[in-house]
């Protein structure tokens, strides 16, 4: 059997977690994520958005989920034709805020056209915020945008509004891709909804030089880092500390813990919702997996493996019923009624024909060779450990 | 596979987002007698409630420090110190009103705010009975202040001690015309401001937008002007 | 300390005395008490019902300061820090006489010293309790805020109206500025502190002897005379070394049954909040004057015994409402949920008596905090209904579980049922 090297390529995980001050409200989780892989694991897509959650921003949570919707679009158009020079791609790029806005709104007002504002959506204490809705509906979707496209030639990251993008090199190296905005204050964010979301959006692209990419990108909303105090060199400990979960135990791990840490984190720290999307190249195994990829059927034993266990288990209880009865018959054979003793002792013959001919045992005890197995090409799972 | 204990969460402990907040108090001599009594009880008292606040911000880790200014500075409380463990010990009055003393050491204390981390608008909150005794150097201050990349985005409140006071300069100080002056004119009400002003500060740091912010803010100033109508001037022990 | 019925008096029906500050004629009436430092009589100021203080001679030889501290509260102070205090307005004086006195405000016949109302047959309410406790707090809160220092706050010095819960604090002779030495203190009531000799009368001590007055008033007996000295015959007991009664790591002093029964009985009934107020005011509060319970926080669990207290379908005993529903703690029987107003954080239990105030709704406007805004009461024809009175100067716009809206005007009410929200302007209360 071969056994072949494994391939590195473009995993991408996502995770979001309600904050707890939220939990305690009932309110719904205002964040948004969306991933897309570009075939044969040669790229990826993430956007994380962050709808605003408060009053005047009824409909945010549809809001954000429009924001990574038309993120994902756009940097998928933008990267699947991202070829030429440096100047092309660049020139490219910077149509894209336009775009996102263009086709956010569009999603905006066919939803506004389809299910008009209610009562609830646009009455408030204050005749001011009434007259904001009712002049810019939008604002009632207002989110924000975190988002990037990587493959091996080109990235793009972009943002608009709190948020965090980050990369990590395989030296370890983070960066924070796009710079903070320093002189806002907590509570001035920027967003989709304003009339000039197009101007404030902040966009970085790189051109992959010397196949020196990075190995991680990381889009996260804001209460992850607000759950740091602010300060990027702890921050930035989360994306080194992913690194090393996903090169020692691989992305499908890393996947199933996501949800309790960014829980956890809320609890301790900001008590926001939390979401990231990550994009991380590396092979589909961390180190501690086998280096090596098992033969392909080991691979179906293993995933059949589970279900022959669980098969087996079920087994196992119908024969120890069975074996108990024949027990209980044998003891009390001299008291049952005679049709039934005729009765089972003519099973039991039957029985014993019957394996005899499934296992080609010929009355003299020969065997015959079997069937060939079939050729299912079942696509390898790696289903979760059954614990 | 890794076993089954819980892995360490990435990036380690949390810490949540520092608010820094300052009370600059008046410990001059006409200050002395029930003046600073009041004030010193009015601080003890604002403890337990701004407390409250804080802890119903979860991201919010407020951090107090205190100074009272006479002739000099003297910082009471000097080190950033979380609410939880804030107790506050009485001062004593006596000396001039050098206000713009008590404002560069704030400045000074504001530089070592780190902006590139998020944070907070800190919030500065003067208590005064009189004019400031230092001239230019209160002028520079000032300006000082306002120049600040993080002293011109702090909330400035002024609350002024008796009928002396100068409400041009506490206006000033401020920066505004939105956030009102406090005008107290009794102990009753120096409790009450002092508390009101701490605990709404918090709240509009808190706040997701700016259109919030500002409700609160005007919610102050009416308080304000209500509690000044509504106290009978022979209530006016300052 | 206020002892009624005495038979001695300095001063006779008639006798004329004149007041320092304007020289107007006051006429005594009638004697009505004999306290600690003097006799307190009733009398006429130019038509006008007053009360004079007359002290003995030897309070004069023991505090010699007196007159100056009387002319300085008097001078300072053209209205006390509250209406609770009968505040001494101006000091009088009598021809050849060996004393002097003051006058102050007369003290209606509807208060009734605090020492008596604890001890009388006709056992105080809880919700009494707690609007007496609020309001004492209340009062001492405003007297420190003016820099001021009570000095002797002890159970003789309040007066309370049973029916009500009002309240009044009397010899306010030894208000001074905090800082300034101490004269007074009852025993029971001092400070540790003080018993120890290591510091003398200030705002912290007077909130130590708050702290007492509202165990007594609460729980009748001395939260420090316990099992290990019932009567408190040691002095120890009161210092710096004594253990509350109901400390939580240390089980040595707990109260005694047959002599300290209502400590045993009452304590578990009260709500957390306020036993653990009492806890730190007892076990931390003992040695460390900074962290003793302020006032603020003392009003905190007043306001909230009065808004949990639920009374019993079965017994009427009032019980206290917190997360969920306990069994009656006088009749055992189980209580259902009571019918609640949610003001945002915030939840006041409609029970037939309960208040709606302008702190509920807006708990930093003071301009508005004390001004009832609600009561709920019961309707007149069918005992089991209640509504909620809109005592507030403006409509307010409800909306019913169907969805249908109402305006109630001020003056009428509403018919409480579970699903309305009520529109008080400033927030949205919702009935559950």
């Amino acid at each position: 059997m071969k056994s072949t090297v494994p391939a590195s390529s473009w995993h991408t995980i996502s995770g979001s977690a309600r904050g707890a001050s939220h939990e305690r409200t009932g309110s719904p989780n205002q964040d948004f994520v969306r991933i897309a892989a570009l075939e044969h694991g040669d790229g990826a897509i993430i956007a994380v958005a962050d709808g605003h959650g408060d009053e005047l921003h009824a409909r945010s949570d549809r809001g954000a989920r429009f924001a990574t919707e038309v993120a994902v679009a756009e940097l998928q158009g933008w990267i699947s034709a991202a070829n030429g020079g440096n100047g092309m791609i660049h020139a490219t790029a910077e149509r894209l805020p336009e775009a996102i806005v263009r086709a956010w709104r569009e999603k905006v007002f066919a939803d506004l056209e389809r299910d008009p504002p209610g009562v609830a959506e646009t009455s408030f204490r204050r005749a001011e915020k009434a007259d904001i809705i009712r002049k810019s509906p939008e604002v009632l979707y207002g989110s924000t945008l975190v988002a990037a496209a990587i493959n091996e030639r080109v990235a793009a990251y972009l943002q608009i509004g709190d948020g965090d993008v980050l990369t990590v090199a395989a030296d370890n190296k983070v960066t924070r891709v796009i710079p903070g905005r320093d002189d806002l204050l907590i509570n001035e964010t920027e967003s989709l909804c304003q009339s000039d979301a197009q101007a404030r959006f902040r966009l970085q692209v790189d051109t992959i030089v010397n196949g020196r990419r990075p190995v991680i990108v990381l889009a996260a909303t804001d209460g992850y880092s607000n759950s740091y105090g602010g300060d990027d060199a702890a921050f930035f400990k989360v994306a080194t500390d992913l690194k090393a979960y996903l090169d020692r135990y691989g992305p499908q791990w890393v996947g199933q813990h996501v949800k309790s840490w960014l829980s956890e984190t809320s609890q301790t720290g900001s008590g926001d919702d939390i979401t990231i999307a990550l994009a991380w190249h590396g092979s589909a195994y961390g180190s501690e997996a086998p280096a090596v990829i098992p033969p392909r059927w080991r691979r179906y034993l293993s995933s059949a493996g589970v279900f022959a266990r669980r098969l087996l288990r079920a087994l196992l209880v119908v024969i120890t019923a069975i074996a108990i009865l024949l027990m209980a018959g044998w003891f009390a054979r001299d008291h049952l009624p005679p049709t039934l003793k005729n009765h089972a002792i003519e099973w039991g013959q039957k029985l014993v024909e019957k394996a005899r001919r499934a296992f080609h045992i010929g009355p003299q005890g020969e065997t015959h060779p079997p069937a060939s197995p079939g050729t299912t090409s079942a696509p390898p799972v790696a289903l979760p450990e059954d614990i | 596979m890794v076993g089954n204990s819980a892995p360490m969460l990435p990036g380690g402990p949390t810490s949540r987002l520092p608010m820094h907040f300052f009370w600059l108090l008046d410990g001059s001599s006409s200050m002395e007698g029930k003046k600073i009594q009041s004030l010193n009880f009015a601080v003890a008292e604002a403890i337990p409630p701004i407390r409250r606040t804080a802890e119903s911000v979860p991201a919010m880790r407020l951090l107090v420090r205190a100074l009272r200014f006479a002739t000099d500075v003297d910082w009471i409380v000097r080190e950033p110190t979380p609410i939880a463990e804030l107790q506050w010990q009485d001062i004593a009055a006596g000396g001039d009103t050098s206000t713009g003393k008590a404002i560069n050491a704030v400045v000074d204390e504001l530089d070592k705010i780190d902006v590139r981390h998020r944070h907070y608008s800190p919030v500065i909150v003067l208590v005064t009975d009189g004019r400031n005794t230092d001239g230019k150097l209160y002028n520079d201050a000032l300006q000082r202040l306002m120049a600040h990349p993080v002293g011109r985005k702090a909330q400035r409140y002024g609350i002024a001690i008796g009928a002396d006071a100068s409400i041009e300069e506490l206006q000033a100080f401020i920066g505004n015309d939105k956030t009102p002056v406090f005008e107290a004119r009794n102990g009753d009400m120096l409790a009450d401001f002092l508390k009101f002003v701490s605990v709404s500060s918090i709240k509009v740091s808190s706040q997701p937008s700016p259109e919030m912010a500002d409700a609160i803010i005007k919610d102050m100033a009416t308080e304000a002007r209500t509690a000044k109508e509504k106290s009978s001037p022979n209530s006016w022990v300052f | 300390m206020i002892k009624e019925n005495s038979a001695r008096g300095l001063l006779k029906p008639g006798d004329k005395l004149s007041a320092e500050f304007d020289g107007s004629p006051v006429t005594i009436k009638e004697f009505i008490a004999e306290g600690g430092q003097g006799e307190v009589y009733s009398a006429d100021r130019q038509g006008e019902p007053v009360a004079v203080k007359w002290y003995f001679k030897r309070t004069l030889e023991i505090d010699p300061n007196l007159q100056k501290r009387l002319r300085t509260i008097r001078d300072s102070y053209l209205s006390p820090p509250s209406p609770k205090y009968l505040w001494p307005r101006d000091l009088v004086f009598a021809s050849g006489a060996a004393t002097f006195g003051y006058i102050m405000p007369l003290m209606e016949k509807r208060f009734k010293s605090l020492d008596m109302a604890l001890y009388s047959d006709i056992p105080l309410g809880l919700r009494t309790r707690a609007t007496a406790g609020f309001k004492i707090v209340d009062a001492y809160q405003k007297l420190h805020a003016e820099g001021l220092c009570y000095q002797d706050v002890n159970a003789g010095n309040v007066a309370l109206d049973p029916q009500t819960g009002d309240v009044r604090i009397c010899d306010c002779d030894n208000v001074s500025v905090n800082g300034e030495p101490g004269r007074y203190a009852t025993p029971l009531f001092i400070a540790p502190e003080i018993i120890e000799g290591t510091a003398s009368a200030t705002r912290n001590t007077d909130l130590w002897s708050i702290s007492v007055l509202l165990f007594r008033l609460f729980l009748v007996d001395h939260p420090l005379l316990g099992t290990r000295d019932p009567m408190g015959n040691d002095r120890e007991s009161f210092g710096t070394n004594a253990t509350f009664i109901w400390d939580p790591r240390d089980e040595s002093n707990r109260p005694l049954p047959g002599e300290h029964d209502q400590a045993l009985a009452y304590w578990k009934l009260y709500p957390q909040l306020l036993r653990d107020y009492f806890t730190q005011a007892f076990t931390v509060g003992i040695r460390e004057p900074l962290c003793r319970v302020r006032e603020t926080e003392w009003l905190r669990a007043m306001a909230q015994l009065r808004d949990s207290i639920t009374p019993c379908s079965h017994c009427t005993a009032e019980n206290f409402y917190e997360r969920e529903a306990q069994p009656c703690w006088n009749c055992q029987e189980p209580a259902p949920k009571p019918v609640r107003l949610e003001l945002g954080a915030r939840a006041i239990v409609m029970a037939e008596g309960a208040e709606v105030y302008g702190w509920h709704l807006n708990p930093v406007n003071s301009a508005l905090a004390g001004r009832l805004i609600a009561r709920v009461v019961r309707h007149p024809a069918y005992p089991d209904r209640i509504g909620l009175e809109n005592l507030a100067p403006l409509p307010w716009r409800i909306v019913l579980p169907t969805g249908g809206e109402v305006m109630l005007d001020p003056n009428k009410r509403i018919r409480l049922e579970p699903g309305i929200r009520i529109d008080f302007g400033s927030i949205e209360g919702r009935v559950t």
